[in-house]
């Protein structure tokens, strides 16, 4: 007789479900991980768009006073001038006579450019928010600072600051773009 | 025995969302990375542009210095391209077009730390409307301190002559002080229209004429508005570097008024500052109006001028290399006056004149004894230098020759009724290293009544007095900017033409002065070439 060897039972397997405070663990923690990620990427991107515009803000106003202080260099005479706008006239290198016009009305920064009785316009700055000409001798007296001209015709430098901005989502954070010069008119 | 390696299907959910995470982090890197690096192409690209004129701009300050290294100076600023080819310069060629000559010269030079270079060219147009020749400057510069292309911009600068001794009219370095009567205007000797012109009038061997290089004379009816005006121009210029000007009684400026930035000005009574009309009523005669007309006082304006030192005598053609002494003939020598030295087919030929013996007590001439005299000298074409050693002098003379300098060591003390006389056709540079002063009824007549012909001229480092009244002021150009000058009496209508720098100016009566604008112009030798204008060309131009 065969002694029957009692065989082990065969262990089954169970396939446990996560328990409710698992459930409630690892709910916890993806809404964080997923908040985080979120979080962040609504950060970057507002950081990306805010870094964008003022990459355009700054070039828009690198542009601007260049050919502004090319202009108010290359010029001979102011003809008129207020803190919102000024008129100069010159002489170019073929002995063409012209005139320049920069007016802010404020909202943009316009150049009307005339020579030879043709007028061109261009828009130089959108969104500026403040602009101001100020107009000097070109006479220091210390620090750089110089003397008040008293009228068009005995303004020798001028000076001018403007700020621009953007806004996201309404909201005007670190979109702001400052220049403030000082241009010596050369002639 | 077999390993067996499970896969569980159900892993790598946080592998994907990391990999998700990073892909969406490296975007926003690459963005922002991609972004700094425009800005910093466009920071760059502006940087080198700005930086690309601040290095064209040394190139025209070499340019402005190079051209100006005789300014102020004895030998003149025109002869800067003799020793132009110093420090580098290289004269590239010269050129003719018609009746201008061209000379060009160029130097590059590298700006250090890699900030840039520049070359600049300078040309020399001698023509008849500029015979001592008006520089431009063509200067590019190009920076290449920043990463990417370089950029390069042009500048071309025209110089203009600047004449400082008659650039303005009155230019005093501590005050001018004006009462009395006092009339300041001015009027053109190079126009025939505000000067009185004779053809027969003869400057340095050329004469008087309306085309072409040559000037006009004062008279004294050009100061009388009925019968001058608009001849009478009212663009002299009254200015002082420090302290104040000061206006009182009827004094009157027909020009303008200019203060350094920290002089200032006063008026009272009924002195004015303005154009003809606004100084002596619409019609140029009678009364106008009192004060400051607006525009014709400008503040904080700069001016440099200083003395000159001692010039010393260079006429390698006699020989002569110290002063002499003013001839003083002896009893029976005879002169000849009035004549004029022209060289012709190789010949010199003095034409007119008339002669005089010396008396005794020395040669009678127009009604007064002199027994200094200087005469015309075959070698007119050249400055003759003459000093007077016997203290200051106080005799009269009588000059009557070109090209003539006469150094007083001592000055010149006049009084009773001794006169000097500089014949017409005749000039003559006064420096002195003492005081001069006229009083009574003496008198400095410059015959011929052109400005450019009497010229008093300081010494540098010997301040000194210059005392005029009566008539001694006449005609001329007074550079004393060490000295101090005091014009007084005039009678009822004393006159004085020319131009004035001193240091502080009295004036007081009736001597009125009368600016002649043409010793600012080209006809003067200038003393510097000071920018004109300042033009930046296009890459193609």
């Amino acid at each position: 007789m065969l002694n029957s060897i009692p065989l082990r039972p065969r262990r089954r397997r169970f396939r446990r479900g996560f328990t409710l405070v698992e459930m409630m663990v690892a709910i916890a923690a993806g809404t964080i991980i997923m908040g985080a990620i979120t979080w962040t990427s609504i950060t970057l991107s507002h950081s990306l768009a805010a870094i964008s515009n003022y990459y355009q803000l700054d070039a828009a106003s690198r542009d601007t006073l260049d050919v502004m202080s090319r202009d108010v260099r290359n010029g001979s005479t102011i003809t008129s001038f207020s803190s919102t706008n000024f008129t100069m006239t010159g002489v170019n290198f073929q002995g063409t006579p012209y005139a320049f016009t920069y007016n802010w009305d404020g909202t943009n920064l316009w150049r009307t450019f005339t020579i030879t009785n043709a007028t061109y316009t261009y828009l130089m700055l959108s969104n500026c928010n403040y602009l101001a000409f100020s107009n000097f001798t070109r006479v220091p007296y210390s620090n750089f600072t110089f003397y008040v001209a008293s009228g068009a015709s005995d303004t020798k430098l001028i000076s001018v600051s403007w700020k621009c901005s953007r806004s996201i989502l309404g909201a005007k954070l670190n979109t702001e773009s400052v220049q403030t010069a000082k241009i010596v008119v050369r002639n | 025995m077999k390993t067996k390696i499970k896969i569980r299907l159900d892993s790598g959910g946080a592998l994907i969302i990391a990999v998700i995470i990073l892909a969406v982090a490296a975007i926003y890197g690459a963005a922002s990375l991609l972004m700094v690096a425009t800005e910093r192409s466009a920071v760059g690209r502006s940087q080198q542009w700005n930086n690309s004129l601040t290095v064209a701009e040394a190139g025209v300050e070499e340019g402005l210095a190079m051209v100006n290294q005789y300014a102020y100076s004895q030998s003149g600023v025109s002869n800067w391209t003799q020793s132009a080819t110093q420090e580098g310069w290289v004269n590239m060629t010269n050129y003719t077009a018609g009746t201008d000559t061209f000379q060009v010269f160029t130097v590059g030079r590298t700006v250090p730390n890699d900030f840039g270079s520049y070359r600049v060219y300078v040309t020399n147009v001698i023509s008849s409307a500029y015979p001592y020749g008006l520089p431009v400057i063509f200067s590019i510069g190009t920076a290449t301190n920043m990463s990417g292309p370089a950029v390069s911009r042009k500048v071309v600068v025209q110089t203009s002559a600047v004449s400082v001794s008659g650039s303005g009219g009155v230019e005093a370095q501590d005050g001018i002080s004006t009462s009395g009567g006092v009339t300041y205007d001015s009027w053109d000797s190079s126009s025939s229209n505000h000067s009185i012109w004779q053809a027969n009038a003869i400057y340095r061997r050329n004469y008087f004429n309306p085309q072409g290089t040559q000037y006009g004379t004062w008279s004294n009816s050009l100061s009388f508005v009925s019968n001058s005006y608009p001849s009478r121009t009212a663009q002299v210029y009254v200015f002082t570097d420090s302290n104040m000007i000061t206006m009182s009684g009827n004094a009157t400026i027909a020009g303008y008024m200019q203060t350094g930035p920290t002089a200032s000005y006063s008026q009272s009574g009924n002195a004015t500052v303005g154009d003809l009309a606004w100084c002596f009523g619409v019609n140029g005669s009678g009364s106008g109006s009192s004060g400051m007309q607006p525009g014709h006082y400008q503040a904080n304006a700069n001016m440099n001028f200083h003395s000159y030192a001692l010039p010393t005598p260079t006429n390698l053609v006699n020989g002569w290399m110290n002063w002499s002494n003013i001839p003083a003939p002896p009893k029976n020598a005879v002169i000849k006056i009035g004549g004029v030295w022209w060289y012709t087919n190789s010949v010199w030929t003095n034409i007119g004149g008339a002669y005089y013996t010396n008396t005794g007590s020395g040669f009678n001439i127009g009604g007064n004894t002199y027994s200094l005299v200087i005469t015309n000298r075959l070698e007119n074409t050249n400055m003759v230098y003459y000093t007077y050693a016997g203290g200051a002098l106080s005799q009269n003379l009588f000059v009557d020759a070109q090209y003539v300098m006469l150094f007083l060591p001592q000055g010149l003390s006049y009084s009773g009724k001794t006169v000097f006389t500089l014949n017409t056709n005749a000039d003559i540079q006064i420096v002195t290293e003492g005081s001069m002063s006229c009083s009574g009824q003496s008198a400095v007549n410059n015959m011929g009544n052109y400005t450019h012909a009497y010229s008093v001229q300081d010494v540098a480092g010997h301040p000194v007095s210059l005392t005029m009244s009566g008539n001694s002021a006449a005609a001329g150009n007074y550079y004393i900017p060490s000295s101090s000058l005091s014009f007084s009496g005039g009678g009822n209508s004393g006159d004085f033409a020319g131009a004035v720098v001193c240091y502080q100016i009295s004036d007081s009566g009736h001597m009125n002065i009368h600016f002649d604008q043409s010793l600012g112009n080209t006809g003067t030798p200038p003393d510097q070439f000071s920018p004109a204008s300042w033009v930046e060309i296009g890459p193609s131009d």
